[in-house]
């Protein structure tokens, strides 16, 4: 599914989070949770119960109290993958959408994250349980080729099932946010339910400027079924061309709003680069965004 | 608005098909787009922002529409009434035939005619044009278009009727032609209805008038006249006669026979009703002259109570034959009207024909020649011969071919082929075999190949051959035939000159006619007067021949009215009176047409 090379670059790269992991075993990212690893986090004074090995030696001789070495816990963190497969992600988006799913969980499984693939309609799919390390990719893949786009969307309704987000949990969103009944409910409820939300805007620029399209047309709609009468010309691909320009902006502003990153991968442009960008992007911002809320601590 | 063919509406009857299959949509293409969202966002602003897109969608069908009218208004043949600021534009087409003499009323009907057209002429608007066309053999502009009146009363004033048959028929489609253009025409054809073609010319033409002047009246006359060589009397001729009566009872007419004023023959024959009476004068011979025959009595119409016949005096023809075989001089020697002299000197004045046989014919001969077996005509040279050629046609009507069977000849070889401007008489399956035309200024048959190599001397068709187109050459079959015609036949001589010299025509009223010679012909036009017409020639050349009116059409003096036309034509013809407007409705069409072209290129190729 994807290209040797191209897993291997992604292996160097890792999706960081902003917030700090909260997962329950140990893992790659740097935890609230004071562990077992080697990074020193803190001291405090020694409280009877601790473990007499962590006691600082030096601390007591200097100071005569007793003061305990406290170390970064590392704990792994959950990451949820949801594609969305209505029937409107056919075609090109399909395959960028799938390569771009495929591409996360094997960075996210890279970085000795939990990784949960869903895919969204009308309902909510999971690939099955979380999986973790490098050999579950192999599942995840069967799992996306076997996956066709069909039915209706609805992401308010379909993101209602998924699981509860623990803190430092990143849920990524693979859609076209084509969705008769708006985006904004589904992105807010994505936003408020806890951990980190990035959408990754799979977009396909020739259905947006459709220039093969002219004259007396019927146009289906790929998911309901219905019609409509237009006639294209010149002057309704400018109109069709604005009103996408316009409803991207109105998405754009939600995300803004909602604390939501946004990324816009368009399906004619080489998939593999664009997540390139899209990684190295979300890293400087946590490298800029994150340095005021967690300093410049590494995940 | 009306149209010339309002049966092509019925084209509109096609919109409603063409709406329905419009609105079935039958030419929208289903496409699937991942979703309508933003669409239904376009089509709606659109809707808001242009509250006539609707009208625009449909423009193209609506256009389609409107070409579709324009279409069927355009084979409807559409016309709106005339400017009458141009004021209308009349023609008078009046009949100048022989019968328009007739006395039937009195003075004649063509009289009648005349004071009818001037009293019309009278009538005209200031603004009115009219023109004044003359229906004699040929049809003759009196006055062209003009809105000077007191120039057309005097045309019409001067003009007279013919005395030969008339062509109504071409008048008025000649004054079709000239009036096309015009918004508001009108055509009166003023006539007494003798004219067989009238009802056909009332139906293609309904817009016209026909205003008939004239009364029935009973008429005798001399339907046919013909002098003919006497086939028992040699250089003596007999004198063919028809009468015919045309209305009233059977009953008595004198007839008279002149030559050169001597009568020769006068009786009282009974003459039936409508059926002709021939009768046969023998015995016309001496210095011959031009014979009269004459219906005494009188009747409506003069002009078929005489007719003349020029009798040619009856000389033998001097014949030069050069290198000729005794098989030759032996068959034109059976002839007494040849009187043949027999030399190998080419020189040929004094004499009315010469025969060249295997002998070169000079460069001008001096009289009319038949060349048997020529390999040249002076400078030109005839085709190579060829071998056993095999007759194929011939034509039977020319008259050196008359009782001349050539089927079946058995030739060694001829010069066969087209010798340049010459007509072919008899062909071959390798070209002409004989010819006739003109060289030297001299009218000429050349047989393409040697007789004596051939079996036509053999045959019985050799000695009628040679006699037939020595005949022909000598002008001796013109007696009866060319130097009596019917009145309004058109006159050619061949033969008379060189390009750029003139024949003189002086006909029977004195006038003379002058006519270029052009590509070895003069041509006169028809002979619309009946009498003895002289021709001179620039090399004092002359003959004479007369011209008699011998046509029933013209005799039978009963008055034709013609069936009023359809009502269906008389509509056609109220267009055929008014502005047609097709032009403007076709070039509207062509303009729609090229909008619809680059609407539908903005709007689905851009």
């Amino acid at each position: 599914m994807l290209d040797p090379a191209f897993l291997s670059r992604l292996e160097a790269l890792a999706l960081r989070s902003r917030s700090r992991a909260a997962g329950s075993r140990q893992g790659g990212h740097r935890s609230r949770r004071r562990g077992q690893s080697l990074e020193f986090a803190d001291h405090r004074e020694y409280v009877p119960g601790d473990d007499i090995r962590h006691l600082d030696w030096h601390l007591y001789a200097r100071l005569d109290t007793l003061f305990v070495k406290l170390f970064e816990a590392r704990e792994d963190r959950t990451v949820q993958v949801v594609l969305d497969r209505s029937a409107s992600m056919g075609g090109a988006k399909w395959e960028a959408a799938r390569k771009a799913a495929a591409a996360v969980s094997w960075a996210s499984l890279c970085s000795l994250d939990r990784v949960q693939l869903f895919v969204a309609d009308q309902g909510l799919a999971a690939e099955g349980r979380p999986a973790r390390g490098r050999g579950a990719i192999h599942r995840i893949f069967s799992f996306l080729k076997a996956a066709t786009p069909r039915g209706a969307t609805d992401l308010h309704g379909a993101t209602s099932g998924l699981p509860p987000a623990r803190a430092g949990a990143i849920t990524i969103l693979l859609t076209d946010l084509w969705d008769p009944a708006g985006v904004e409910p589904a992105l807010t409820r994505l936003a408020h339910r806890g951990g980190e939300l990035h959408v990754l805007h799979i977009v396909d620029r020739r259905e947006l400027d459709p220039s093969h399209l002219s004259g007396d047309l019927t146009l289906v709609d790929s998911e309901t079924g219905e019609e409509l009468a237009v006639t294209v010309d010149k002057d309704v691909r400018a109109s069709l061309r604005a009103a996408a320009t316009q409803y991207f902006e109105e998405v754009d502003e939600l995300c803004r709003r909602r604390g939501i990153s946004l990324f816009r991968i368009d399906a004619a442009d080489p998939v593999e680069e664009r997540l390139i960008d899209w990684l190295r992007a979300a890293d400087e911002a946590v490298r800029r965004g994150g340095a005021s809320r967690l300093g410049a601590l590494r995940s | 608005m009306t149209f010339a063919n309002p049966a092509a509406l019925w084209l509109l009857a096609t919109i409603a098909p063409l709406t329905a299959l419009y609105f079935l949509k039958v030419r929208r293409k289903r496409v699937q787009v991942p979703t309508l969202l933003l669409w239904a966002r376009v089509v709606e602003n659109q809707r808001l922002a242009r509250p006539f897109d609707k009208f625009r969608r449909h423009l193209l069908f609506l256009l389609q529409l409107l070409a579709l009218l324009l279409l069927t208004l355009a084979l409807a043949g559409p016309s709106i009434p005339g400017n009458r600021f141009l004021g209308r534009s009349v023609v008078w087409i009046v009949d100048g035939s022989a019968s328009m003499q007739a006395k039937a009323p009195s003075p004649s009907r063509f009289e009648l005619a005349r004071q009818l057209l001037l009293d019309e002429l009278g009538r005209l608007d200031g603004g009115d044009e009219a023109m004044v066309v003359l229906a004699g053999p040929e049809p003759k502009v009196v006055a062209s278009f003009t809105r000077d009146h007191d120039r057309l009363a005097a045309a019409v004033r001067a003009m007279d009727p013919t005395g030969a048959a008339g062509s109504l028929g071409s008048a008025v489609e000649l004054s079709a032609a000239l009036t096309r253009s015009r918004p508001d025409r009108s055509l009166v054809v003023i006539t007494d209805g003798s004219d067989p073609s009238l009802q056909r010319t009332a139906e293609q033409y309904p817009q016209a008038r026909i205003e008939v002047v004239g009364r029935d009246a009973s008429n005798v006359a001399i339907t046919a006249i013909d002098l003919r060589r006497s086939p028992t009397v040699d250089l003596e001729s007999e004198l063919f006669v028809t009468l015919r009566r045309f209305g009233g009872a059977s009953g008595p007419v004198g007839i008279e026979v002149t030559l050169d004023d001597a009568l020769l023959a006068s009786e009282t024959i009974e003459v039936p009703a409508d059926r002709p009476t021939a009768r046969v004068y023998r015995g016309l011979g001496g210095e011959g002259g031009l014979v009269t025959v004459r219906l005494t009595g009188g009747d409506a119409l003069a002009l078929d109570d005489e007719a003349v016949a020029w009798l040619a005096p009856p000389r033998r023809r001097r014949v030069l034959c050069v290198g000729c075989t005794a098989l030759t001089g032996r068959a034109l020697a059976v002839d007494p009207r040849f009187q043949v002299t027999a030399s190998s000197d080419p020189t040929a004045d004094g004499y009315d024909a010469v025969l060249y046989e295997r002998a070169p014919v000079p460069e001008r001969p001096g009289a009319p020649f038949f060349a048997l077996g020529p390999t040249s005509l002076g400078a030109t040279t005839l085709p190579e011969p060829s071998p056993w050629p095999q007759v194929t046609t011939w034509k039977k009507t020319h008259p050196a071919l008359r009782f001349v069977d050539p089927t079946g000849l058995a030739i060694g070889s001829a010069r066969a082929g087209l010798i340049d401007g010459w007509e072919p008489l008899v062909d071959s399956d390798a070209g002409a075999l004989l010819s006739t035309g003109v060289h030297g200024g001299q009218r000429g048959v050349a047989l393409q190949f040697d007789p004596m190599g051939s079996d036509l001397p053999m045959r019985i068709a050799w000695p009628v051959l040679v006699l037939n187109t020595v005949g022909w050459l000598t002008g001796e079959e013109a007696r009866g035939t060319e130097r009596t015609v019917p009145a309004g036949t058109p006159l050619l001589r061949e033969g008379w000159g060189r390009d750029g010299e003139s024949v003189t025509l002086t006909r029977p009223d004195g006038s003379t006619l002058p006519a270029p010679i052009r590509d070895g012909v003069a041509r006169f036009g028809a002979l619309d007067q009946v009498g003895v017409y002289s021709l001179a020639g620039p090399s004092g050349r002359r003959e004479r021949l007369a011209a008699n009116l011998v046509s029933d059409v013209e005799s039978d003096l009963a008055v034709y009215r013609p069936a009023p036309p359809k009502d269906a034509d008389v509509a056609r013809a109220s267009v055929a009176g008014r502005l047609p407007v097709l032009r403007p409705v076709l070039l509207l069409l062509g303009l729609l047409l090229v909008g619809e072209w680059w609407l539908y290129q903005r709007r689905y190729r851009d």
